[in-house]
């Protein structure tokens, strides 16, 4: 059985132990403290019935990976100013993908992300609920940690310090309360084949963060672990791979990405794949050739672009097979989960905005009757509208906070 | 109306032209003798093909047809797809408030394959992308497939960088022009025979309205009109709006045409209206198509700081001049088209129809431009009286949240 413990790092400023009592009653389970001087309160945690640690000796079965704290990100010169991609979209950090990723590369454990709220920063509640959800959805945890500010707030009972406390044990608690979500399988439209090592590190972990950036759901593919590709015949299949590391393909995964191919998905390769017919010269980056009822985009550079590369992907795959698409959510993520008998779908939305859109729409791929919104204070959303399409479901949804969980039904 | 000349024709003889002369030089103040031509004003309550495509087939009909128009020709037609396809009015799909609705564009090339058009080509320059438009639709919700088989030959093209062109087209304007002597475009802008604008019915933030002409703004790509262009060269790929046409605060790269005078102010109410009629002058319309069954008021999108209503005005206009189209467009709205700075739409703008009238384009005045079909007077949809009503009182918190 997978350690499922939800973590909190102890802040410097709570020194009294009565501060314990704050913790009572929520799903917050295990307590970091990383300070000698918290020797004592170490203590008195375990007395309470707290698993306690330090991240340098975790149980074997939980893996922690830093991580940036989730959120639109503000440009360095610190006028306060957005920072844009290159298309003026807000650059959002988000944990999922390393979630993901963690999960991949071991599979078994618990993923944890490390992500400190940045120094001498105010905090809204708001945030710290997509702290939360950002890496609970794909089924990991943010290590809770409080800014200094906050936790200075909450020890001393200030109302919003106590009212944003609120906002985070709620959270943590919801994603306690649905540990069976992790059980449902994550779909995904683009998978990213790679080792994620050596010189494939940068690049692979780039792909996974930009494609979802992008707006497409990925899955990170161990290359040394059997892929599970399946051909691409209904609305949540995966539709393409993407192989970008620096070494060509053993015959074994060649075989398994072909025949995936072939059954009608799609192989964006780098030259390193190796040579294959040459393709039409309609696209200037790729050399694009068919394969049985799929195709092979061949770049005829090294990578050297994720961003350019997740894009293109995203493009060559066609928003046609989008899995989730949002209307008037800002800057958003997705995390959409499937049933072993696909009849039942769990899809986590998340809006990186200081206050959650008050008339957003949300198009999920697949063919469902029913949806049920809910969010971390509320079971059951009112005013949700659900309207039917061509193998998807279109929902309107009322306004929200940073985060909804839909749960569909086929 | 037939179109006599071929595209090469347009460029070389400047000086004469189809719907009007076009005087060389900068020669303006030509309110008496610009040109006419009748608008056809049509109810039509829904757009269900049962409907829409009766009520198109009788408005080309009643210009002369199609047939004179596009046979055995490459069309060439420029939609209105502003604003990013993840930005709604509420939860109205986007072709109800501010995008081309597609049954119209689809019920368009339908019809003009079947008037023997040889080749479609769908044209916009989406927001800030070099994605194919087929992509960018798709994420409104749309299935170009639908349009793509309204007819044989039918094609998109992203306009908004080099697209399928060698090189871009160099594009004159035969008066001079306000801002801009000259434009350089996607080829798709020269490589038609008969060029068509189908705009949205809708208020303008910066414009006053935006309607067949304003609709044309989109034809500079960004690559070299745009925030990310490059200076001296084009940008490979756009990124952004088209500041440098907005502020002036630079001139587009080096290797296409300046201003004319780069001490004129940078102003978006000055600057726009004027290229809006300088492209309208380098590429002429020759059929322009202004859609409001549905439409949105308060200005050309959802991210406008004013009050937003979805509305069903039940019209549709065509002409084959802009500026007598858009007159009556805008009197159809509640406007009137002789209106200039500091009225009702064009409270802080120039009005685009007069710098048009001005450049010989055509007439705005509505006494010297036959209405066929329903006449104004019972068309009428009052957005003038509700903007009115709107700005009455002060305007709503900063739009869409998230």
């Amino acid at each position: 059985m997978v350690t499922q413990w939800t973590p909190m790092r102890w802040p410097n400023a709570w020194k009294d132990a009565f501060l314990f009592s704050l913790l009572k009653g929520t799903s917050i389970d295990c307590l970091i403290f990383d300070t000698k001087t918290q020797s004592q309160l170490r203590g008195r945690a375990e007395q309470d019935g707290f698993h306690t640690a330090d991240l340098a000796s975790l149980p074997h079965d939980i893996t922690v990976a830093k991580g940036e704290w989730p959120g639109v990100k503000m440009a360095r010169r610190g006028s306060g100013d957005i920072s844009a991609g290159p298309t003026g979209v807000p650059w959002v950090d988000n944990n999922g993908w390393k979630v993901r990723l963690e999960s991949a590369l071991h599979p078994g454990t618990s993923v944890w992300i490390d992500a400190p709220p940045p120094d001498k920063s105010r905090i809204a509640g708001g945030s710290y609920l997509t702290a939360v959800a950002d890496s609970a959805v794909q089924g990991g945890r943010w290590i809770i940690n409080l800014d200094a500010d906050l936790a200075e707030g909450v020890a001393t009972q200030r109302a919003p310090a106590l009212a944003t406390w609120k906002t985070i044990t709620q959270a943590a608690d919801f994603f306690a309360t649905h540990k069976d979500w992790a059980t449902q399988e994550p779909v995904a439209l683009v998978g990213v084949v790679s080792d994620f090592a050596g010189k494939n590190e940068f690049f692979g972990q780039e792909l996974l963060n930009l494609l979802g950036r992008a707006g497409a759901q990925c899955r990170p593919l161990i290359k040394s672990g059997a892929l599970k590709l399946v051909p691409p015949d209904e609305p949540t299949s995966m539709r393409a791979v993407i192989y970008a590391d620096s070494d060509a393909p053993s015959a074994a995964l060649r075989k398994q990405i072909l025949t995936f191919v072939e059954a009608g998905g799609l192989l964006v390769a780098s030259p390193q794949w190796g040579q294959g017919a040459r393709g039409s010269g309609e696209n200037p980056r790729y050399s694009i050739r068919t394969l049985g009822k799929g195709r092979v985009a061949q770049s005829m550079a090294d990578p050297d672009d994720p961003y350019l590369w997740a894009n293109d992907a995203v493009i060559m795959v066609s928003h046609r097979y989008d899995l989730v698409r949002f209307w008037n959510g800002g800057a958003t993520a997705s995390h959409y989960a499937i049933s072993p008998d696909r009849k039942q779908a769990v899809v986590h939305l998340l809006f990186y905005s200081n206050r959650g859109p008050d008339s957003a729409s949300v198009r999920v791929a697949g063919r469902y009757r029913s949806v049920r919104a809910s969010t971390i204070d509320q079971q059951k959303l009112a005013n949700v509208e659900l309207q039917m399409q061509k193998d998807a479901v279109e929902i309107h949804l009322p306004q929200v906070s940073q985060y909804v969980a839909l749960e569909l039904e086929a | 109306m037939p179109c006599q000349y071929s595209r090469r024709q347009w460029i070389i003889n400047a000086g004469a032209a189809v719907s009007g002369a076009y005087l060389g030089g900068a020669q303006f103040g030509n309110a008496a003798t610009a040109p006419t031509s009748p608008v056809v004003v049509s109810r039509c309550q829904t757009y269900n093909p049962n409907e829409l495509v009766p009520v198109m087939q009788k408005m080309f009909d009643q210009l002369g047809g199609l047939d004179r128009l596009v046979r055995n020709k490459t069309v060439a037609i420029k939609v209105n797809l502003t604003g990013s396809p993840t930005y709604r009015l509420g939860y109205h799909p986007l072709e109800d408030t501010h995008y081309t609705h597609p049954q119209v564009i689809g019920t368009a090339v339908h019809l003009m394959g079947k008037a023997g058009a040889r080749r479609i080509r769908i044209l916009e320059s989406p927001w800030s992308t070099a994605a194919p438009v087929e992509e960018y639709i798709l994420q409104a919700n749309w299935e170009p497939r639908d349009i793509l088989n309204a007819a044989a030959n039918v094609e998109f093209e992203n306009t908004n960088y080099l697209g399928r062109g060698k090189k871009y087209s160099r594009m004159p304007v035969p008066f001079g022009g306000y801002i801009f002597p000259a434009f350089d475009l996607n080829h798709s802008y020269e490589d038609c025979d008969v060029f068509v604008s189908i705009a949205k019915m809708k208020e303008h933030a910066t414009a006053g309205i935006t309607l067949s002409m304003k609709n044309c703004f989109g034809l500079t790509p960004c690559t070299i009109y745009g925030t990310g262009a490059g200076v001296d060269e084009p940008s490979l790929v756009p990124a952004g709006g088209r500041d440098i046409v907005h502020g002036g605060y630079r001139q587009p790269s080096k290797s296409a045409p300046s201003e004319k005078d780069p001490k004129t102010p940078r102003v978006d109410t000055y600057r726009v209206p004027r290229t809006v009629v300088d492209l309208c002058a380098a590429r002429p319309i020759h059929l322009s198509i202004v859609e409001s069954i549905k439409t949105m008021t308060g200005g050309e999108g959802p991210w406008v700081n004013e009050e937003h209503k979805l509305v069903s005005p039940g019209l549709m206009i065509a002409g084959l001049n802009p500026v007598t189209t858009d007159a009556v467009s805008m009197a159809l709205m509640g406007f009137d088209p002789l209106a200039d700075r500091g009225t009702p739409p064009f409270e802080v703008c120039d009005s685009t129809l007069r710098l048009a009238e001005d450049a010989g384009l055509g007439t705005r005045d509505l006494k010297r431009i036959e209405v066929i079909g329903t006449p104004i007077a019972q068309a009428m949809f009052d957005i003038a009286g509700m903007r009115k009503k709107r700005r009455s009182v002060p305007p709503p918190p900063v739009g869409i949240r998230g």
